[in-house]
C-alpha cells in the first residue's frame, strides 16, 4: 500500500435502482476520499443517498458505475467470492438497530467475524474480543445472551463486532439513531477513540448535527453527490 | 465445511426449541414406523423360510428320467412328435455309497441322506389309509427333518420292522406306540409294523402322509434291492443352494432339485410383502422429507435478518448453504437415531406384550432385523436432500435488503 494514498477513493460513482419500468439514479456521480483513520460524519437528508453510498462502500451492493478503492484495491469487478473476504478482512460495519445474533452470547457475537476469518476461534482472537468488551464496558456481560441486553449494551457490544478483525474502514449507519442522548455520546466517544487509536477510519452517517459535531470532518451528500466537506 | 459452519448450524436448531423437538419427533417416528416394518418383513421372511426349509431338504438328487431318443429326421421334413415316457426300467440310484461318502466331503452340504421313498397303504382292521413310505438310515434319520425336536410320544429308535408316524394318522389309525399296523407297499409287498414314535413336525401333509422306515425294511418293500430313490441334503447357505444344485447335476449326471425352485410360491409371497415393506419405508422417507423442508424454509425466512448481518461480516453464500445443509443433515441424523433406538424397543415391548405361555411369541417381529443403520443412512441422506432448497433458499437472501427490513 502506498502512504499517500487514500484509504478510500471514489470516482464518478453512479447507483441507479431499476424497478419494473422506472429507474431511480441515487448516486449520480460521486467523489469522495477518506484517509486513513478519518473519524468522519455523513450527513444528508432522508433519501439523499447516505445508506446506499455506506452500502455500496460495504460491498453489499454493486455500483453501476464508477470506481471505488479501497485500502489500495479497485473493488468493482471484484467476484462476490473475492467480496466476500474483502469484506471481512477490510470492513467494520455498525447498524442503526444493532442486528446482533440472537442466538449468541455478547462474546460469541463479537466472535462471529474472527471464525469466519480464521476457519474457527483462535486463542488470540478470543482475547481481543474479551479486550474490546472490555474497552465498551460490557467485560461482565460476555457471557450473557445478546437477547438479555439494554439497547445501548447492544449497540456496544455491535461496535466491538465491527472491530474485531481490526479493519481499516468502519461503516456506521445511524450508529445512535436508536440510542438515548447519553449513550449516543458513550458510543461517539468510544469510536473516536478507537479510531485515533487504532488509525481506524470511521464513516458514520447521521442525521444529527451534534452527533456530526463531534467527528473531525463532516461531508453532506445532496440529490447523490457530494456537496462539500 | 468450515468449524463455524457446524457451530451456527447446531446452535440455531438447539435456540429453535420446541420446533426442532417436534421435527425431530417427526423424524424419530417416520424410522419407527421404517424400522418396525423392517423388523417385521425380514422377521416374517425368516420364520416363514424357517418354518419351511426346517423340514425340507436343500438339495435333492434323483434320478434322471430317461426318454427316448428322437431318430434324426430327414432333411427338409418336419415331424409331429409324441413323447411316452419309458415304464421299463423303475428310476433308482444304484451303487450311491460312494457317492454319498464324496458328497460328505464337500463343506458347503452340512447333513445328507439317501432315502427310499414309495407309496403305499396302512391297514388296521377293516381302515385302510394311503401313506407316503420314506426310508431312512437310522443313523441319518434326524438329518433332514428334527424328529427329536417333532417327537410327542416314543423313541426315534428305528430298527427293522419299525415305523414313525405323525400323531394324525396314529390318530386315523388309532394306534400308538408299541402297537402293530400292515403296511402294504406299491409293489404289493406287506409287513407288519411296530410304531416306535409319534411325531408332530408341524407339517399337516406331514403328520397325516407319511411314515418313515428303516432303509432296509423300504427298499424291501419297494422291491429296490439295495438302492435308493434320493439323497437328501441340507446345506449351510441356503440361498447358494440352486448354485450347489446345478454344479452337482453336472458332476453326477442325476438330476438336482433345490428348495427354492420347489417353493416358488413362498419366494413369491416374500417377494410381495418386501415390496409392501419397502413402499411403507419409502413412505415413511418422504414424510421426513417433506418435513424437513417445511420447517428449514421456514426458518430461513424467520432468520433473514441474521442471514443479512452474516453476510456483512464475510459469510459467503456458500457457508449460509451449508450452515442449513447441515441443519438438515443434523435433524436427519439425530431425528433417525432416536427413532432406531425407538423401534427397536418398540419391537422389543410388541415381542413382550405378544409373548406365548411356550416362550414364542405371536407377531413374528425380529428386532436384530430391524435395518437400524440403513434406516439411518436413509433417513440421514433425506433430510440433507430435503435442505437443498431451503439452504439455496437462504444463500439467495439479497444482505442489504434483509438488514433493513428486518
Amino acid at each position: 500500500m502506498i502512504e499517500a494514498e487514500p484509504l478510500v477513493t471514489v470516482r464518478q460513482l453512479v447507483k441507479t435502482y431499476r424497478d419494473a419500468e422506472i429507474e431511480t439514479q441515487v448516486l449520480k456521480g460521486l467523489d469522495l476520499d477518506l484517509e486513513h483513520g478519518g473519524f468522519v460524519a455523513l450527513m444528508g437528508t432522508s433519501g439523499s443517498g447516505k445508506s446506499t453510498l455506506l452500502t455500496v462502500l460495504g460491498t453489499l451492493l454493486r455500483p453501476t458505475s464508477g470506481s471505488i478503492r479501497i485500502a489500495g484495491e479497485e473493488i468493482v469487478g471484484l467476484s462476490e467470492k473475492d467480496l466476500t473476504a474483502f469484506r471481512n478482512r477490510t470492513l467494520g460495519f455498525v447498524f442503526q438497530f444493532h442486528h446482533l445474533l440472537p442466538d449468541f452470547t455478547a462474546l460469541e457475537n463479537v466472535l462471529f467475524p474472527t471464525w469466519v476469518a480464521k476457519r474457527g476461534e483462535t486463542r488470540a482472537a478470543r482475547r481481543y474480543a474479551e479486550e474490546l468488551l472490555a474497552r465498551v464496558g460490557l467485560s461482565d456481560r460476555a457471557r450473557y445472551r445478546s437477547t438479555k441486553l439494554s439497547g445501548g449494551q447492544k449497540q456496544r457490544v455491535a461496535m466491538a463486532r465491527a472491530l474485531v478483525n481490526r479493519p481499516q474502514l468502519v461503516l456506521a449507519d445511524e450508529p445512535t439513531g436508536n440510542l438515548d442522548r447519553e449513550a449516543s455520546m458513550q458510543l461517539m466517544d468510544l469510536m473516536r477513540e478507537v479510531s485515533h487509536e487504532e488509525k481506524t477510519c470511521f464513516l458514520i452517517s447521521t442525521h444529527d448535527a451534534e452527533i456530526a459535531s463531534r467527528c473531525d470532518r463532516t461531508i453532506h451528500i445532496v440529490d447523490g453527490r457530494i456537496a462539500d466537506g | 465445511m468450515r468449524r463455524f459452519e457446524i457451530k451456527v448450524a447446531l446452535r440455531y436448531l438447539r435456540s429453535s426449541g420446541l420446533q426442532t423437538l417436534l421435527i425431530l419427533a417427526g423424524v424419530a417416528i417416520g424410522i419407527v414406523a421404517y424400522t418396525f416394518m423392517a423388523a417385521l418383513i425380514n422377521g416374517l421372511a425368516v420364520r416363514l423360510t424357517d418354518d419351511v426349509i426346517g423340514s425340507i431338504a436343500h438339495v435333492i438328487l434323483e434320478p434322471r428320467e430317461r426318454l427316448p431318443r428322437l431318430l434324426d429326421k430327414p432333411e427338409g421334413f418336419s415331424a409331429l412328435v409324441a413323447v411316452q415316457r419309458s415304464n421299463e426300467k423303475r428310476p433308482k440310484i444304484e451303487g450311491w455309497r460312494p457317492l454319498v461318502e464324496r458328497l460328505e466331503g464337500l463343506p458347503e452340504i452340512t447333513a445328507i441322506s439317501p432315502q427310499v421313498i414309495g407309496n403305499g397303504f396302512f391297514q388296521r382292521g377293516e381302515k385302510v389309509l394311503p401313506v407316503g413310505i420314506t426310508g431312512v438310515e437310522p443313523a441319518r434319520l434326524s438329518a433332514i427333518i428334527d424328529f427329536e425336536d417333532g417327537l410327542i410320544r416314543g423313541s426315534t429308535r428305528l430298527g427293522s420292522g419299525d415305523v414313525l408316524i405323525g400323531y394324525r394318522l396314529a390318530d386315523e389309525l388309532g394306534v400308538t406306540t408299541g402297537q402293530r399296523a400292515r403296511l402294504r407297499s406299491e409293489r404289493g409287498r406287506e409287513r407288519t409294523l411296530t410304531v416306535r414314535g409319534i411325531f408332530d413336525i408341524g407339517s399337516a401333509n406331514a403328520n397325516e402322509r407319511l411314515a418313515f422306515l428303516d432303509l432296509r425294511t423300504a427298499q424291501t418293500l419297494l422291491e429296490l434291492d439295495g438302492a435308493v430313490t434320493q439323497i437328501a441334503m441340507k446345506v449351510d447357505d441356503i440361498y447358494a443352494a440352486p448354485r450347489l444344485a446345478e454344479r452337482l447335476a453336472g458332476d453326477t449326471g442325476l438330476e438336482a432339485k433345490d428348495w427354492i425352485a420347489e417353493n416358488e410360491r413362498l419366494q413369491g409371497a416374500l417377494r410381495a410383502q418386501g415390496t409392501t415393506g419397502d413402499l411403507i419405508k419409502v413412505f415413511s422417507l418422504l414424510t421426513i422429507l417433506i418435513g424437513v423442508a417445511s420447517v428449514l424454509l421456514l426458518a430461513a425466512v424467520r432468520r433473514r435478518g441474521e442471514i443479512g448481518i452474516m453476510r456483512s461480516m464475510g459469510v459467503s453464500q456458500g457457508s449460509i448453504r451449508r450452515i442449513f445443509q447441515l441443519q438438515g443433515f443434523f435433524i436427519g441424523l439425530f431425528g433417525s437415531s432416536l427413532g432406531a433406538l425407538g423401534g427397536w424397543l418398540f419391537c422389543r415391548l410388541l415381542m413382550e406384550l405378544t409373548v406365548k405361555p411356550d416362550g414364542s411369541t405371536a407377531l413374528p417381529l425380529d428386532p436384530a432385523l430391524g435395518e437400524y443403520s440403513t434406516a439411518i443412512a436413509f433417513a440421514t441422506a433425506c433430510a440433507t436432500f430435503a435442505a437443498i432448497l431451503p439452504a439455496r433458499a437462504a444463500a439467495k437472501i439479497d444482505p442489504v435488503e434483509a438488514i433493513h427490513h428486518d
